[in-house]
């Protein structure tokens, strides 16, 4: 099978023999794309600064089994220079992505939301919005979108005076009253925060404290125990 | 074919990078036909070397010693302290001459991906060097692909909270080279930090 000249970013790279690497790439068309690439760490190579993470590639590949040979990549013009944070939430996104999808299963809008993404860390936006609509478009392209609008037991929507419970498996059901914790305690969601987040409104910071503990959650079993060691340089860069 | 002594050397020697099972054969057969006293010079060279190579303690480059020429010697300048990834860097800047501070090696990059955070560079060494010394400026000469632009982003963050002025080397055209063939990224990177003249 030969593909010519799709348009993918590099996930993750790692040398392999001599002057070769092993790429992981995001492809438009198929989804993640693992690809070994011959040559490219020899002194004189010219491809090797191409092959680096948040550079728009168009990558051709051949091959029929797991690992595929790439015969060429081009530039694509669409290449994003992070700086400083914006570094640390893009090698996130790769580390998520790398975790969560499975090879070769395209995901037609994700290779889009991922570009978006990328051009808003390059512009300096603030970050934790950007990521968290990211990690909520993943779910939603994996089928595990979570439904921001309707209690998942009672199929009645939302209220931004109540109190609510999370289940990956199930989704939002009411607690009752006598059950709350006063606050500060996080178990609970309150209608208001999902609903801000269902509207895509990240301006208050007790919504985007409430959207980072959702995505965990829902992010929790497809990650298993490993937890994610880009969480790290976050944690201590504060 | 060959006895199982000789075997063993073969696949042994393969452990080299380049050396694959014909170059090993040429390799053995030198040593055992041709060179005898050779080969018991690399033999002890090497299992002398493995045993007592280790790692500097103050800049964690190899030696033998236990803080390496470089950290001992006097004459170095103590308030300049350059950063880099692996010893052979460290290497190529020393043969390039004219630095004359000291160094750290952080035998890595952060890369998260593969499993190698803060720790794992030795933060934490680097950190109480650059509160116990009289480090001026931090050079920061991590490579010029994502992963040391992250590296050293991360390191001029810390290093700014200690109070200590950070650097970063400069990228651009080679010297010699022709504007027309050199690589998009790099060109741009020339122009946005040129210099007044």
């Amino acid at each position: 099978m030969r593909v010519e000249l799709q348009p993918a970013y590099v996930l993750h790279t790692r040398p392999y023999r001599d002057t070769s690497m092993l790429v992981e790439l995001l492809t438009r068309d198929q989804g993640r794309v693992a690809v070994v690439a011959k040559g490219v760490r020899a002194a004189k190579s010219r491809r090797r600064a191409l092959l680096n993470p948040f550079t728009g590639l168009l990558a051709s590949y051949q091959g029929r089994g797991g690992l595929k040979l790439l015969t060429s990549i081009e530039p694509d013009g669409a290449s994003f220079a992070l700086h400083g944070a914006a570094l640390y939430c893009g090698f996130y996104m790769n580390e998520l992505l790398l975790r969560v999808l499975a090879e070769t299963d395209a995901y037609p809008f994700l290779f889009q939301n991922y570009q978006a993404t990328l051009m808003a860390l390059s512009r300096e936006a603030p970050l934790e919005p950007l990521l968290r609509r990211f990690e909520l478009s993943v779910l939603e392209e994996l089928g595990y979108g979570i439904n921001l609008t309707t209690d998942a037991t009672h199929g009645t929507p939302l209220i931004a005076d109540a109190h609510y419970q999370f289940d990956s498996e199930h989704g939002f059901t009411q607690v009752v009253s006598s059950s709350i914790p006063p606050p500060g305690v996080q178990v609970f969601y309150s209608g208001r925060d999902l609903l801000a987040i269902a509207a895509d409104d990240f301006s208050q910071a007790e919504t985007r404290l409430a959207a980072k503990r959702l995505t965990r959650a829902a992010l929790q079993p497809l990650l298993g125990n490993k937890p994610l060691k880009s969480r790290e340089l976050f944690r201590s860069s504060r | 074919m060959f006895s199982p002594l000789i075997d063993e050397l073969m696949s042994a020697l393969r452990c080299l990078p380049g050396v694959g099972p014909k170059s090993a054969q040429r390799m053995v057969l030198q040593l055992l036909e041709h060179d005898r006293p050779g080969a018991g010079r690399l033999a002890q060279a090497l299992s002398q070397a493995v045993e007592g190579v280790g790692r500097c303690q103050r800049c964690r480059t190899l030696t033998e010693q236990p803080l390496c020429g470089i950290c001992a010697n006097p004459k170095r300048d103590q308030t300049l302290l350059c950063v880099v990834e692996t010893p052979a860097d460290m290497l190529a800047i020393e043969q390039a001459g004219g630095y004359q501070g000291r160094y750290f090696v952080l035998l890595g990059r952060l890369s998260p991906i593969d499993g190698v955070g803060p720790e794992e560079i030795g933060m934490g060494e680097l950190t109480r060097l650059l509160q116990e010394e009289p480090v001026e400026e931090l050079i920061l000469a991590t490579n010029p692909t994502v992963e040391g632009e992250t590296t050293a982003f991360y390191i001029s963050e810390r290093a700014r909270e200690l109070g200590v002025n950070v650097s970063r080397i400069a990228h651009g055209v080679p010297l010699g080279g022709e504007l027309e063939y050199v690589d998009g990224g790099t060109l741009a990177h020339a122009f946005s930090s040129r210099k007044a003249l």
